[in-house]
C-alpha cells in the first residue's frame, strides 16, 4: 500500500514538472522581410512598406513632375519633410520615412535632398574638409541643392473598441508642398482597416 | 469538490498523493505571497535618502525573487519607469511604461489557472493589473517623459491613450467614484492647447472640468483657477459664446487672456508630486470553526496613508537678464490617497464575496480530507491557513498628492527655485533649477517629486 502511495506521488510530482517546463525553449525562424506576420494588430513593418510603396508610386505617376522638368529641364528636388505621428500608438515613423525615400530616390524622377539633421553633419565634415583635406578633394561651402519640394504628412487612426474585438483605421495624409510658392502640387491619402480580435483566454 | 477527492471507498486512492504532492508544491513555492508591500519598504527607504540607484538593484531583486503565485510584473515595470524617472532618464522610464502596458494587454484575458488560484488559495494568485487609477496614471507619468523630452507629438500618442484607456475600463468595470481623470484630463488638454490644437484642448478642458465637479464631491479637489482660465480662454477661441458667458457667470470674472496674448508669451508647467501612494496591510480573522475544530481564516486589505507634512508649493522665477521676479502658488490637481481609498472601499464587497466564497470551499475541502484521512485533514487545513493572505498589491512609488503650477513668462532664461511648504508656509524643500530658456509661444515642462523620510514611519491606521 505504501509502495503505491510513493508511486502515486511520485508520478503526479512528474506530471508537475513537466507541466511547469513545457515552452521554457527560445524557438527561432527565419522568415523574408516582405512576408505579412500581424501579432498585435498595431502598425508594423508591413503596414509602413505597403504605405510608402503605394503613395510613392502614385505621387511619380502625377503630373507636377513632368510639368517641373518641362518648365525647368531639370528634375526636381524634394526634401522628406515631418511625418506627424497623430496616431494611438508610438508607432516609428523614421522606418516610413525611409522607405519613403527609398522609393522616391530609386525612381530616378527627382532628386532627394538630406535632411536637416543629415545636413549639419555634412556641412560638419565640409567645414573640416576646409582645414584638413587637399585641394583638390576639398568640397566647397555654400553649393547645396536647395530642394523645390518638401513632402509633408500626418499619420492619424481612429479605433473602435467592444469588448475583445477593435476595428484599426489607419490615414496616412502626405503633400508635396512647393517651397517657392507654398502651393501644393499633390495630395495623397492611403487608408488600412484591420479587425482585431484579442485572445481572451490565457492559461 | 468531488473531482478533487474522489469518492472510492478505500481510504487511500489515488487521490490522496496528489493532494500531498499539490499542497507540498504550495508550500514550496509560497514565500512570494508573504505580503507585497511589507518586502517593499527597502525600495522606499533608498527612495527616500535618494539613492535610486540602489531603489532599482533592490526592484530587480525583489522581482528575480518572486514567485509562482504572486504575479506582480506590472507592478515591477510601473515601479521601475518611476525609479527612472526619479534619476531623469525619460526615455528609460518609457521603455518600462510601454513593457507594463504590453503586459497589462497580456494579462487581461481571462486565465483559468488564476482564477482556481484565487477560488482556492487567495487573491494574490491572480496576476496584478493595475487599479483603474494606476492604469490611468501610467499615461500621465508616460506623457510627462515625453514632455520632458521635449516631445509633444509623443505625450498626444498617451493623451490618446488615455482617452482609449478610461472608456475601455468604464465598459467593463462600473465603478460609480472613478470613472474619469481630471488632471491627466487636464494635462491632455495642455498638451493639444500647445500643439495649437485647440478644438481638441476644449473638449479635454471641457471633461477635466466636469471631472474636477465630480472630485469636488468624492475627494475634495476643486477645480484649479488655472483650469478656469483655460476654460475662459478657450471657450472664446471656439466662439462657443454661450458657454463662455456660462463659464463667466460661474467663475464669476469678466477678464480673459485671449489665445493670440498668451502665445507672445511662454509657458512653464511644473507638475511636482509630493510624497507617496498609500500602502494596503492586512487585516485578518483567525477563528476555530464550532464543531469540527477547525481552524477558518478570512484575510482583506486596507490602505494607510503615509505621512507627508508638505500642503502646497511655490515657484519663483528669476528672469536672468531683468532680473525681474514673478511668483506662483501650486494648486492641488490629484489627491491619489484619497482616489485609492475610495477605490477600496467601493471593491470591498467583491473582496469580501470573494474571500468567503474561499473560507466555505477551504472548508469543505479540509473537512472531506479529513473523513478519509486525519493528518492530511490536519495538513490541509494548515495550508489553507497559510495561504489566505490579503492582496496587498499596488503602485507603492505613486506619489501622495500632486500639484500644479503653469506659469506664464516673458521670453527669456530663468532660474526657477521650487518650494515645498507646509502649513504654516516653512519651507520643507527647495530646489533651484537654472537655466532654463522660455520663448514665445513656447510650452516648457520641469517635474520633481519629492519623497520625505516620514513617509516610511509606520503610520496611524484609517
Amino acid at each position: 500500500m505504501y509502495k503505491g502511495r510513493f508511486y502515486n506521488i511520485f508520478t503526479s510530482l512528474v506530471v508537475v514538472m513537466a507541466l511547469t517546463f513545457i515552452g521554457c525553449s527560445t524557438k527561432v525562424e527565419r522568415v523574408k522581410t516582405d512576408e505579412v506576420i500581424d501579432l498585435s494588430g498595431q502598425w508594423n513593418d508591413t503596414d509602413s512598406r505597403l504605405v510608402s510603396e503605394e503613395m510613392m508610386s502614385d505621387v511619380l505617376a502625377r503630373p507636377w513632375v513632368d510639368n517641373y522638368v518641362r518648365s525647368h529641364t531639370k528634375p526636381p528636388a524634394v526634401i522628406v519633410g515631418e511625418v506627424r505621428n497623430l496616431s494611438h500608438e508610438h508607432l516609428n515613423v523614421n522606418t516610413f520615412l525611409s522607405d519613403v525615400e527609398k522609393a522616391l530616390i530609386n525612381s530616378g524622377r527627382v532628386k532627394v535632398v538630406a535632411s536637416r539633421v543629415e545636413r549639419e553633419e555634412i556641412r560638419e565634415e565640409r567645414a573640416d574638409q576646409d582645414i584638413n583635406a587637399s585641394e583638390e578633394t576639398r568640397k566647397a561651402m555654400g553649393r547645396e541643392l536647395g530642394a523645390d519640394f518638401m513632402l509633408k504628412g500626418t499619420i492619424n487612426t481612429i479605433i473602435d473598441e467592444e469588448g475583445s474585438q477593435a476595428v484599426k483605421f489607419y490615414q496616412v495624409d502626405l503633400t508635396l508642398i512647393s517651397l517657392a510658392d507654398n502651393s501644393k502640387v499633390w495630395v495623397g491619402q492611403k487608408k488600412i482597416k484591420k479587425f482585431v480580435d484579442k485572445r481572451s483566454l490565457r492559461f | 469538490m468531488n473531482g478533487f477527492v474522489p469518492s472510492g471507498a478505500t481510504p487511500v486512492g489515488p487521490g490522496t498523493g496528489i493532494i500531498a504532492c499539490a499542497l507540498l508544491l504550495i508550500v514550496v513555492l509560497l514565500p512570494g505571497c508573504a505580503s507585497y508591500s511589507y518586502s517593499f519598504t527597502a525600495v522606499e527607504q533608498a527612495i527616500a535618502e535618494q539613492r535610486p540607484d540602489e531603489a532599482l538593484t533592490i526592484l530587480e531583486k525583489l522581482h528575480g525573487s518572486s514567485s509562482f503565485f504572486s504575479k506582480a510584473d506590472v507592478l515591477f515595470e510601473l515601479n521601475k519607469a518611476m525609479v527612472l524617472r526619479m534619476k531623469q532618464q525619460y526615455e528609460a522610464s518609457n521603455q518600462a511604461f510601454e513593457r507594463a502596458k504590453r503586459l497589462i494587454e497580456q494579462y487581461d484575458a481571462f486565465s483559468v489557472t488564476e482564477q482556481a488560484g484565487s477560488f482556492l488559495l487567495n487573491d494574490a494568485t491572480r496576476a496584478y493589473l493595475g487599479e483603474p487609477f494606476e492604469q490611468v496614471l501610467m499615461h500621465l507619468y508616460a506623457a510627462l517623459n515625453y514632455l520632458e523630452l521635449d516631445n509633444p507629438d509623443a505625450a498626444r500618442v498617451e493623451a490618446l491613450q488615455v482617452d482609449q484607456r478610461l472608456r475601455r475600463l468604464n465598459s467593463k468595470i462600473k465603478n460609480p467614484i472613478y470613472t474619469e481623470d481630471a488632471f491627466v484630463r487636464y494635462l491632455t488638454g495642455i498638451i493639444y492647447e500647445q500643439l495649437g490644437e485647440y478644438s481638441n484642448a476644449m473638449i479635454a478642458y471641457r471633461k477635466a472640468y466636469e471631472a474636477y465637479q465630480k472630485y469636488q464631491t468624492h475627494f475634495g479637489v476643486s477645480v484649479p483657477g488655472s483650469l478656469r482660465q483655460a476654460l475662459l480662454r478657450l471657450s472664446k477661441q471656439q466662439g462657443l459664446d454661450d458657454e463662455f458667458r456660462r463659464y463667466q457667470e460661474t467663475f464669476n470674472t469678466q477678464e480673459t487672456q485671449s489665445v493670440y496674448d498668451r502665445r507672445q508669451l511662454g509657458e512653464l508647467v511644473l507638475v511636482l508630486n509630493s510624497g507617496l501612494a498609500p500602502v494596503k496591510r492586512e487585516n485578518s480573522i483567525n477563528t476555530i470553526a464550532p464543531g469540527s475544530g477547525q481552524m477558518v481564516r478570512v484575510a482583506v486589505p486596507y490602505y494607510v496613508a503615509r505621512r507627508d507634512d508638505v500642503s502646497g508649493v511655490k515657484l519663483r522665477a528669476m528672469n536672468q537678464s531683468s532680473g525681474a521676479e514673478l511668483q506662483e502658488t501650486g494648486e492641488l490637481v490629484q489627491d491619489i490617497d484619497n482616489i485609492a481609498f475610495k477605490t477600496l472601499e467601493s471593491e470591498m464587497p467583491a473582496i469580501m464575496a470573494r474571500s468567503v466564497a474561499r473560507v466555505v470551499t477551504k472548508y469543505q475541502v479540509t473537512k472531506e480530507i479529513s473523513r478519509r484521512d486525519d493528518a492530511l485533514g490536519l495538513l490541509t487545513n494548515i495550508v489553507n491557513m497559510v495561504t489566505e493572505r490579503a492582496d496587498t498589491r499596488s503602485w507603492l512609488t505613486l506619489p501622495k498628492n500632486i500639484y500644479l503650477i503653469r506659469a506664464e513668462l516673458e521670453p527669456g532664461v530663468y532660474d526657477i527655485n521650487l518650494e515645498y511648504v507646509t502649513n504654516y508656509g516653512a519651507i520643507l524643500e527647495s530646489k533651484l533649477v537654472q537655466n532654463v530658456s522660455i520663448s514665445a509661444g513656447e510650452t516648457r515642462y520641469l517635474s520633481y517629486h519629492r519623497v520625505p523620510l516620514v513617509a516610511l514611519q509606520e503610520p496611524r491606521r484609517h
